[in-house]
């Protein structure tokens, strides 16, 4: 082979020459991988805690909502928009959640992804009755209950999904999160099996659920509890007509406590107490967002030992 | 009773002391009473019963363990070749007609890789054998060890 003579160039310059072709050659093998993480911005407190587990450490979350917040109040901010225009992801919870969504996805264009985790769990769906005691007016009248993340099993869903969509988007690093999703799931596993035992405690024809507002419908699929919830739309705009149905089921089916919720105005909750003669318990998360709890085992573990507790009269 | 202001006032006080309090208990509005107890007193007395429970596992089992609203009520420890495990537990109140169980069983060896172990959970009231019944409950896939809650409706008439 005749040898190439390029005056003062030597072996460098070939290796330069492969250096670079070998560079290009993975740049468009695998673009993102250029990157060091995923970055996530997200919607709700308990798909933060989703999105970190299933991405590990490929990923980098951002919240634009901390635990805390009012989940069914919260509109982004254009700081929020600025930082989910600049994320590869935006993790919505999704059924109909972020009323604002459709709105955000538009403005973003196609730079972001838009991934919705509700959409991997079986919908509650209202009926007309339950509708008067939705969480809010436009979620009863899009007639699916929107608080997933109370269904262990669901959360396991959105985890495999989630991580089946981060894989789309970095398919360098699908196995990862496909083995952290499995990972999690184990957890979750753990989770449930602890929560059906200590609710396997509860009578099954004992276990009424009243609450402030409707958010516990997937919760209830999942445990064998029937749903009481109080509030109507709003504060201050309670109708006699839903309170009188309330007050008739609780002393139908004898209901000895209420539980008011983290983040919510009692008053509604306290006067039903007072007139039934029934017991306070303590306050359950509703909404997925509370600063005591910003996991969501931490979320689960809360609850189930305080409808627990409040319904077997355990301290 | 005129000219006898006070003592009027004292008749009419104790006229509605009297009524007051056998409305306040018939209304169930008392401070004192607990909702709780009321609520257990309200329900039909149930009389204690005898019931056989069998236990038939697709593998051998170690140990297996029955509870009922956070008691335990049956323990099998080392059942030996018993294929399928029977106790009769005598004295027990069970007043619901969906039952939820809490069943824990530990198999001898774990299953193959792909197989899931299965226990099946029969119920059989006192009086009423030729009406059992039963429920399946699954484990996990090569896992030795079964928890999970087990739901039966109450053998009736």
């Amino acid at each position: 082979m005749p040898k190439l003579a390029i005056k003062g160039s030597g072996p460098s310059i070939w290796k330069a020459l492969i250096l670079l072709i070998i560079g290009t050659g993975s740049f468009f093998a695998n673009p993102v991988s250029s990157r060091a993480a995923l970055e996530v911005a997200t919607l709700h407190p308990m798909v933060t805690d989703l999105a970190r587990e299933v991405g590990g450490k490929h990923v980098i979350v951002f919240p634009l909502m901390n635990p805390g917040e009012d989940i069914h109040n919260f509109r982004p901010s254009s700081t929020d928009m600025a930082k989910a225009r600049s994320a590869d992801i935006l993790l919505a919870s999704g059924k109909g959640l972020e009323l604002y969504l459709p709105r955000l996805r538009q403005t973003l264009g196609g730079s972001t992804h838009v991934i919705e985790a509700g959409n991997a769990v079986r919908s509650v769906k209202l009926s007309a009755k339950d509708a008067l005691f939705a969480c809010c007016p436009e979620h009863a009248a899009g007639s699916i209950d929107p608080h997933w993340w109370h269904s262990i099993s669901g959360m396991k869903r959105a985890a495999t999904y989630v991580a089946r969509e981060f894989g789309k988007i970095d398919p360098s690093n699908k196995e990862a999160f496909a083995y952290n999703a499995k990972n999690w799931g184990k957890q979750l596993d753990k989770l449930e099996t602890w929560a059906k035992r200590e609710i396997s405690k509860i009578p099954r024809s004992k276990r009424y659920l009243v609450t402030a507002h409707a958010a516990f419908g997937y919760f209830c699929r999942e445990f064998g509890f029937r749903s009481i919830p109080i509030a109507g739309p709003s504060e201050g705009n309670v109708s006699s007509k839903y309170l009188a149905i309330a007050i008739g089921e609780i002393r139908k089916n004898s209901v000895p406590v209420a539980f008011p919720e983290v983040n919510a105005n009692p008053r509604a909750l306290d006067s039903i107490i007072k007139t039934v003669g029934i017991r306070r318990g303590k306050a359950l998360i509703a909404d997925g967002s509370a600063s005591s709890a910003s996991t969501y085992r931490a979320f689960m573990e809360h609850n189930i030992k305080v409808i627990v507790s409040g319904l077997t009269g355990a301290p | 009773m005129r000219g006898f202001p006070l003592l009027n006032l004292l008749i009419v006080i104790a006229f509605f002391a009297l009524a007051w309090f056998p409305l306040q208990h018939l209304t169930g509005q008392s401070e004192s009473s607990d909702p709780l107890q009321t609520q257990q007193q309200a329900a039909p007395v149930q009389a204690a019963e005898g019931f056989s429970f069998r236990i038939i596992s697709s593998h051998p089992l170690k140990n297996v363990y029955l509870d009922y609203l956070g008691k335990r009520l049956l323990t099998v420890q080392d059942p030996g070749n018993e294929a399928e495990i029977e106790r009769v537990i005598n004295g027990i109140t069970i007043a619901e007609q969906e039952i939820e169980f809490w069943i824990e069983a530990e198999l001898k060896s774990a299953p193959k890789s792909g197989e899931r172990p299965v226990i099946q959970l029969e119920m059989i009231r006192e009086g009423l054998e030729n009406r059992p019944t039963s429920v399946n409950v699954w484990g996990q896939e090569g896992e030795s060890r079964i928890e999970t809650n087990a739901i039966i409706f109450r053998p009736a008439i």
